[in-house]
């Protein structure tokens, strides 16, 4: 070096940091393209793929005999282009003009205002062309061109608040940033859109083929203005039914010979369900679509975030993962164009207990319409003098109830009621909603005291118990306690009201059938606070009966919360310990005539009597047809029989002995008009009449209650088989709420469940 | 001239000592009968006197010159991969860019000299011109947002372009007729004018163009024999000048983007979505391209398919890569570093300070806009606009760059009129 002069030197210092910038710079090509090259590679690869995902169709629900009750129908929308709804689609379509017609090199040398200047002599033109798609738009929507700017409107007030939204989130974090740095915030772009206002909109939803074809020629004429998408809804083809219903084995009041037409509107709604759209963040984590690390996908049938169909309530919420299916895949490679599918999977039809037909029925007895569910003078009877009693609520009342049918030896569901249905009451505003117990499934999610329904089972518990001989007879004096005439007094005995009478001695079928208080009141004192509870829990009460529409959540404190059904009411450990404690002798013997703290739904009857008629074998009702334990006893009571007969003797002199309280009601002549006399059909049945809350009126409908009327609940509980064989084949339960005397009330529904059941082939009967 | 040549020569002299003189112990008489050193190898060890002709033939420039071919040429077929039709007329404006080298290798680079107050004006005026906000759009047209285009019917002109090569002129005719800049304010006063183009084009906004300018005036100032410990204050001073900028001069999105270029290079994919978009593409581009590339229709759709932007322009590089690999970016690499060489042999052989430093000059600004294009190409730097010399489309650049070799050539064949002898040679 020493022979170099300074520049030369300079000159070599200079190459060697060129060749030390070349080596770093080369280190890094090497570092992406060697070391990690296959995982760049992978990444722009995926690029190169575009995938396209099929939709599923979601299983059909369909009733026992195959009936279908829910599924997904394809249909059409109608959607607009945003550009449009916003106006400034002429703008936008005369630049894009005026731009291909200067030519994309001219175009860049003109200056903004020289582009705009000749764009704008261009928008009136597509201004016309607009109107005219408008136009075009109404006609074949068949509407006005107010309805199609108030649908603009509304969609422009659904936009307008994202962007603001938007908007705001970007100030907010670059004032957030200039916050950190001390800056002045960066100004955000204003004209910047978000992606609602790139994007049609739906203005016209679940179009039909013929109208489809109609949008789809505006859409051909004139592209990126309007399109017609396919959208799939899940549809319920026996929501509306119109019932024919003979009127000629009703209470004479209401009999006619010509029949009533009763439009239904909802059947099954409350068991069937609802789906939603909005995908929660439970759903997501339960079944994601996409893996939420890595972006791939994690399950076909999972749920994406932002709109997805999932199951929200009865049936589609609990059957949901067999209902739902796989999606397809369409996969296409960019570069050569190919691209492999994969069809989607639908998810599974499945088949329920309900028989439809039946479950119209029996709506259609429970339908206020008819006049069963209403407040009648027969209910409440005539005074000797042949005066109309009183009662709480006026004639003409409208009641709501719940009904359900179940088959004894298979334990199907077949019909589950519950009025008003979702669809009646969807008009209701939310206040009212809650007063009509409108979202709750009365037959298993209304919890009710059971009243005197009871008294078969708690017998034949203190039969097997041996706490009482099966042949015990019980001196009904009217009151239980000896000196006590105040409380735990039997029905008939209201000396206040100048009735004194007593039953005076009973066996039990008698007590039955008179639904003698006094008799139970002994038979809860044998068996003890411990001993009735026990037998409760026995038939069932305190535990959901999962038929289906059961799902547990965890809840607060570690305890397990039921939704969809209901596990009853029965008094807990400490609440026994308290009434022990504060010497309640009277608790204890109310229950016996199932009042005080029991409570439990129509399903829980019909279930507690189906397990009765079986002699104690427990079979546990379902609405699901292919459910595994169908027809399998699943555990014994292993009740007396000779109790459970005496109690369904007692059941049957319930309603065919004149003296039960199941039997007749009288009319305003006197005359006595039986409950239920369905020729060739034999019924086991219990009336009851339980006290309820105080019913809150709203006779102004606003949602606010005026008046508070104390009223009893309505029960008829029995079983139904045919006369030639006397085997009880269906369980029936129906309650009336606030519907007062149970056998005056709910009877002629029950009555007239029969006649369905008849009607539909379950029961033979005879032809009058 | 040679007074001056004179004086600074007795000045390094006196300064540097006989420690930095190649021929020591000779005494400062002979001075004026010295030849410049000149490699045997290449040139024999000739009496000046001897070869007198002004105008010779082989010059290492040629190896920048071929360098410059296979540059272009390559850059063509690159641009083809996605833009075949942008290809034929970048063939069209190599062929005007090497007419233009012609043009400008053909009058004696002292020429350029002469004509520096002239043309330092010329480009100043123009420099401005861009900026005058009362300039119609239709002369001055705002490309992503800045105004350093003038509109010239077929063709459009940037003058930064003009200002880079008039400022390496400029700076070398100043280098190399006065030794001030080997003084503390000297360096500074070189440093200052530096200053006037890249503040002017730091206003147009033109970053990229603007980051040019420093690297250069280091190169040339370098050999232009300033003082080592100037040099290194002034690197050690600018290296602490940039957190002071990044906190208190950049605006929120140029932090973004130093932000996200430091999370880029050590692998952090946290702004592969948002600011660090183009260079995490670019970045997974190049690493897809392995060692020996993906071929032209592979790369096409690749590069098509994610989307790369400017992938025919300011992000050629990545599609070479991905083209042909790691061994294509070395091609590349080493192309530049060919004309590096033959650039830095040519001002080696030069005897005249000025030929010599406009060399460096030539050398130092297009390796520098190299190094800058690629290094963002593969998530070293964060991206800045600005195109790599000789491959990326587009006329102006490709034009810039082949005149900026004409001179260099220009150089290479011309021998400077007398012997002069410059305190460098010391």
């Amino acid at each position: 070096m020493g022979t170099l002069g300074l520049f030369h030197r300079r000159l070599l210092l200079l190459l060697a940091i060129f060749v030390i910038v070349g080596f770093s710079l080369a280190a890094q090509l090497g570092r992406l393209a060697i070391v990690e090259g296959s995982e760049h590679s992978r990444q722009t690869e995926t690029f190169l793929r575009r995938r396209m995902f099929l939709p599923s169709i979601r299983g059909r629900l369909l009733d026992r005999n195959g009936v279908t009750l829910a599924e997904d129908r394809a249909s059409w929308d109608v959607q607009v282009e945003y550009a449009m709804i916003a106006g400034r689609w002429s703008a936008e379509k005369a630049r894009a003009q005026v731009r291909k017609e200067t030519g994309a090199n001219a175009w860049q040398k003109l200056t903004r205002e020289e582009r705009n200047a000749a764009a704008a002599a261009r928008v009136p033109l597509w201004d016309q062309k607009a109107e005219e798609i408008f136009d075009a738009i109404c006609v074949a929507g068949g509407f006005d061109r107010a309805e199609l700017e108030r649908r603009f409107d509304e969609i422009r007030r659904r936009v307008a608040p994202r962007v603001e939204a938007y908007r705001d989130r970007l100030r907010k974090s670059e004032a957030a940033k200039a916050m950190a740095s001390g800056d002045a915030p960066a100004p955000i772009a204003e004209d910047e859109t978000i992606s609602e206002q790139e994007e049609p909109h739906s203005i016209l939803a679940d179009v039909d083929d013929i109208t489809a074809f109609r949008f789809q020629a505006i859409a051909e004429e004139e592209p990126n203005t309007i399109s017609v998408v396919p959208a799939t809804r899940r549809v319920r083809p026996w929501d509306e039914v119109e019932l024919s219903v003979e009127r000629t084995a009703l209470p004479s009041p209401l009999r006619s010979d010509k029949p009533l037409t009763i439009r239904l509107e909802g059947v099954a709604d409350h068991l069937l369900g609802s789906t939603r759209t909005s995908v929660y963040a439970d759903d997501l984590k339960r079944r994601p679509f996409l893996d939420e690390v890595t972006g791939e996908i994690a399950d076909l049938g999972g749920y994406r975030a932002d709109r997805d169909l999932v199951g929200s309530r009865g049936m589609e919420r609990t059957l949901e993962d067999r209902l739902r299916g796989l999606r397809g895949i369409v996969e296409r490679n960019l570069e050569t164009g190919e691209s492999t599918r994969r069809e989607p999977t639908s998810g599974e039809d499945v088949r329920l207990t309900i028989d439809i037909k039946l479950q119209s029925w029996v709506q259609a007895a429970l339908e206020p319409a008819l006049g069963l569910a209403k407040i009648q003078q027969w209910q409440r009877g005539w005074t000797t003098e042949g005066e109309p009693k009183q009662g709480a609520l006026p004639v003409g009342w409208e009641l709501n109830g719940a009904a359900v049918v179940v088959d004894i030896a298979t334990g199907d569901v077949l019909a589950l009621v519950s009025t008003p249905t979702m669809r009646e009451s969807a008009t209701l505003v939310g206040k009212r909603r809650r007063m009509e117990g409108a979202d709750v499934n009365k037959p298993v999610e209304g919890v009710y005291p059971p009243g005197s329904i009871v008294k078969p089972l708690l017998f034949s518990g203190a039969v097997t118990q041996g706490v009482v001989p099966v042949d015990m007879a019980v001196e009904c004096k009217g009151h239980f306690f000896e000196n006590v005439t105040t409380s735990a007094r039997c029905w008939i005995w209201r000396p206040e009201e100048g009735r004194s009478g007593t039953h005076g001695t009973l066996a039990v079928e008698e007590a039955i059938a008179r639904s003698c208080n006094i008799y139970f009141y002994t038979v809860a004192s044998k068996l003890g606070l411990e001993g009735v509870v026990q037998w409760y829990r026995n038939f069932g009460v305190g535990e959901p009966i999962d038929i289906g529409l059961l799902v547990t959540r965890d809840g607060p404190n570690g305890r397990l919360m039921h939704e969809g059904e209901s596990a009853g009411d029965l008094p807990s450990a400490e609440m026994i310990k308290a009434i022990r404690s504060a010497g309640d002798r009277a608790a204890p013997v109310f229950l016996g005539i199932g009042q005080g703290p029991v409570a439990w739904t129509p399903l829980h009857a019909a279930s507690a009597y189906a397990t009765l008629a079986r002699g104690g074998k427990v079979i546990r009702p379902s609405l699901i047809l292919d459910r595994s334990d169908r027809s399998q006893v699943t555990s014994d009571l292993g009740l007396n029989q000779t109790a459970v007969q005496k109690a369904l003797e007692g059941l049957r002199q319930a309603v065919s002995e004149t003296y039960g309280t199941g039997n007749h009601v009288t009319l305003e002549d006197g005359r006595q008009e039986p409950i239920s006399s369905v020729p060739g059909v034999r019924l086991w049945a219990k009336s009851g009449t339980a006290q309820a809350p105080p019913l809150k009126v709203d006779n102004d409908k606003d949602g606010t209650s005026d008046a508070t009327v104390k009223t009893d609940h309505a029960w008829f509980v029995g079983l139904a088989g045919n006369e030639s064989d006397r085997q009880p084949r269906y369980a029936i339960a129906v309650l009336i709420e606030y519907g007062g005397s149970g056998g005056k009330t709910a009877g002629p529904v029950a009555a007239e469940i029969i006649r369905s059941l008849v009607r539909e082939g379950y029961l033979k009967g005879t032809s009058p | 001239m040679s007074g001056a040549a004179h004086l600074h020569a007795s000045s390094a002299v006196k300064s540097d000592g006989a420690v930095d003189s190649p021929q020591g112990g000779m005494s400062s008489t002979t001075l004026r009968r010295r030849v410049i050193w000149s490699p045997g190898a290449l040139y024999g060890a000739q009496d000046p006197r001897q070869r007198r002709k002004r105008f010779i033939l082989w010059t290492p420039a040629w190896l920048s010159l071929a360098a410059g071919l296979f540059l272009s040429l390559m850059g063509i077929a690159a641009i083809s991969t996605t833009r075949p039709e942008l290809a034929t007329r970048q063939l069209a404006f190599l062929g005007v860019g090497i007419a233009a080298a012609v043009a400008v290798a053909l009058p004696h680079y002292r020429w350029y000299r002469r004509s520096i107050i002239g043309l330092v004006i010329a480009a100043i005026v123009l420099l401005i011109f861009v900026l005058i906000p009362w300039v119609p759009e239709s002369i001055v047209r705002p490309r992503n947002g800045a105004r350093s285009w003038i509109a010239l019917g077929p063709a459009d002109f940037q003058p930064s372009e003009l200002a880079k090569t008039v400022y390496i002129l400029a700076l070398a005719a100043w280098l190399s007729s006065t030794q001030s800049h080997r003084t503390l304010r000297g360096f500074v006063a070189v440093l200052v004018m530096t200053l006037i183009p890249i503040g002017l084009i730091v206003l147009e906004p033109d970053l990229g163009s603007a980051l040019l300018f420093l690297p250069t005036m280091a190169a040339m100032l370098i050999t232009a024999g300033a003082r080592k410990r100037h040099v290194i204050i002034s690197v050690l001073l600018g290296a602490a000048m940039v957190p002071i900028a990044y906190g208190f001069v950049l605006k929120p999105y140029q932090r973004a983007r130093i932000d996200a270029i430091i999370a880029q290079v050590s692998g952090d994919t946290r702004y592969e979505k948002n600011e660090g978009f183009q260079g995490w593409r670019a970045m997974r581009l190049v690493g897809s391209g392995g060692l020996i590339g993906v071929g032209k229709e592979h790369a096409r759709a690749l590069v098509t398919f994610n989307g790369l932007p400017e992938e025919h322009n300011d992000m050629i590089f990545a599609v070479v890569c991905c083209r042909w690999g790691t061994l294509g970016g070395l091609a590349m690499w080493g192309a530049f570093l060919v004309f590096a060489i033959g650039g830095l042999a040519t001002a080696a052989i030069c005897r005249d300070p000025f030929g010599r430093l406009a060399a460096v000059g030539i050398v130092a600004i297009c390796f520098t806009q190299m190094t800058i294009n690629t290094g963002m190409t593969i998530g070293l730097l964060p991206i800045t606009g600005i195109t790599l010399p000789f491959v990326s489309y587009g006329g102006s650049s490709l034009m810039a760059t082949w005149v900026n070799l004409g001179l260099l050539v220009n150089i290479g064949l011309r021998r400077p009129k007398s012997t002069e002898k410059s305190y460098l040679d010391d």
